[in-house]
């Protein structure tokens, strides 16, 4: 057991890795109102798990295991529960499109809507490679071999390849 | 878009984020004090009320046996009753540790099945199956609830009434549903769900989502062996 970090540590810790929260939501779900409810979520399991916390480890990777197993967890709650709360301030303000899309922007909106046509496990897998995340890093945040993660990663590249080739 | 450009458009991204993004953390605190009322869930309190149904039928056996004391089979059927009353209440109990027990520090795959698994056997746990599982089980002991229920609701002493080829046949019966009663009590279960009329009984019985919780879990194991 490791002592769990302070609030203000712990919301200085979520402030520093705050992209990574909302990647993930943009990646497992289509709609802003849901994004929200998972932000919230993630940010409470984060909270809630933070007694579990080994500093030996890098935060970042921490934060991904709970951020995908949640992501993954609602992604399968088939319908929406309802918000929990209704707050005059979002978690998270997940502004909508830019009003000028230039080259990189349809690069990235582009990638985004690739990665959430995959399988929500290789979506995972597919996040934390552009994370530039190591295999050995990847491997045990999944909990699957490194060879495995190689494979996968290639098959997917593969695929990503021909979907963007057939578009360009 | 080779490997590198994948990147390269996902840094942009991740340099927009830094622009835009806003956390407003000073919720945190209003998200945890909802949360903890939320954990009180449906399932939660639907299992604690089985607890309690379950508690008040062995209060009420355990009065039936001790105005009954003085008759062995009363008391043996009773206390037959009795134990299937306490695996019911240990399963439920055993439902909330598992509930309140989930975590998400593990690694994605092992916390996945876990909660797919814990999904299954939870869901599994509140249908009708579970009581199912149980009468099956208790096969073997039928007598006893036809002796309670004769005395209960009909005040009549079945087992005086009964002659020898009464109670021979009903020997012979609970002997023959031993194997019967094991053998439907290990079928009907979530690992069984590939087998057919498992599933149909499963699925009949409001268990569609054991059924999307296994085969999620297969997709699971193939995406670890390298399948998927």
């Amino acid at each position: 057991m490791y002592k769990q970090p302070g609030k203000d540590e712990f919301l200085r810790l979520i402030e520093s890795n705050k992209n990574i929260i909302f990647k993930i939501c943009h990646s497992y779900c289509n709609n802003k109102n849901d994004r929200e409810d998972l932000a919230q979520e993630i940010v409470y399991q984060l909270w809630k798990s933070g007694k579990n916390f080994n500093p030996d480890y890098k935060f970042s990777t921490w934060m991904y295991r709970i951020a995908l197993n949640v992501a993954i967890s609602f992604y399968h709650k088939q319908k929406r529960s309802g918000r929990l709360i209704s707050f005059t301030d979002s978690l998270i303000d997940f502004e909508d499109k830019d009003e000028d899309p230039g080259i990189a922007e349809e690069n990235i909106s582009l990638l985004q809507r690739f990665i959430t046509e995959l399988k929500e496990l290789d979506r995972a897998l597919m996040i934390l490679y552009l994370e530039s995340k190591n295999y050995n890093e990847i491997a045990e945040i999944l909990g699957i071999t490194t060879t495995n993660v190689a494979t996968k990663i290639n098959r997917i590249k593969d695929k990503m390849k021909q979907k963007f080739a057939t578009i360009k | 878009m080779d490997t590198d450009e994948l990147k390269s458009a996902w840094q942009a991204y991740d340099a927009k984020l830094e622009k835009s993004l806003q956390l407003n953390l000073h919720c945190i605190e209003a998200i945890q004090a909802q949360k903890v009322a939320s954990t009180f869930t449906s399932l939660k309190i639907f299992k604690s009320i089985e607890i309690i149904i379950g508690v008040f039928v062995i209060f009420f056996l355990g009065n039936f046996l001790y105005e009954n004391l003085t008759k062995t089979y009363f008391v043996a059927a009773a206390a037959i009753v009795m134990l299937f009353c306490v695996v019911a209440i240990a399963g439920s109990v055993k439902q909330i540790v598992l509930i309140n027990q989930t975590s998400y520090t593990r690694s994605v795959l092992y916390n996945q099945k876990k909660l797919a698994f814990l999904q299954s056997s939870v869901l599994l746990q509140s249908s009708i199956i579970k009581y199912l599982r149980l009468a099956f089980l208790s096969l073997p002991f039928y007598t006893a609830y036809i002796i309670i229920g004769f005395k209960l609701f009909f005040n009549t002493d079945i087992v005086l009434l009964g002659d020898k080829y009464w109670w021979m046949a009903q020997i012979a019966l609970s002997i023959l549903f031993i194997p019967l009663s094991i053998w439907l009590y290990n079928k009907l279960s979530y690992k069984n769900m590939h087998i057919g009329w498992v599933r149909k009984l499963i699925e009949s019985a409001g268990g569609k989502s054991i059924s999307k919780a296994m085969d999620f879990i297969k997709e699971l194991n193939e995406f670890e062996n390298g399948l998927a």
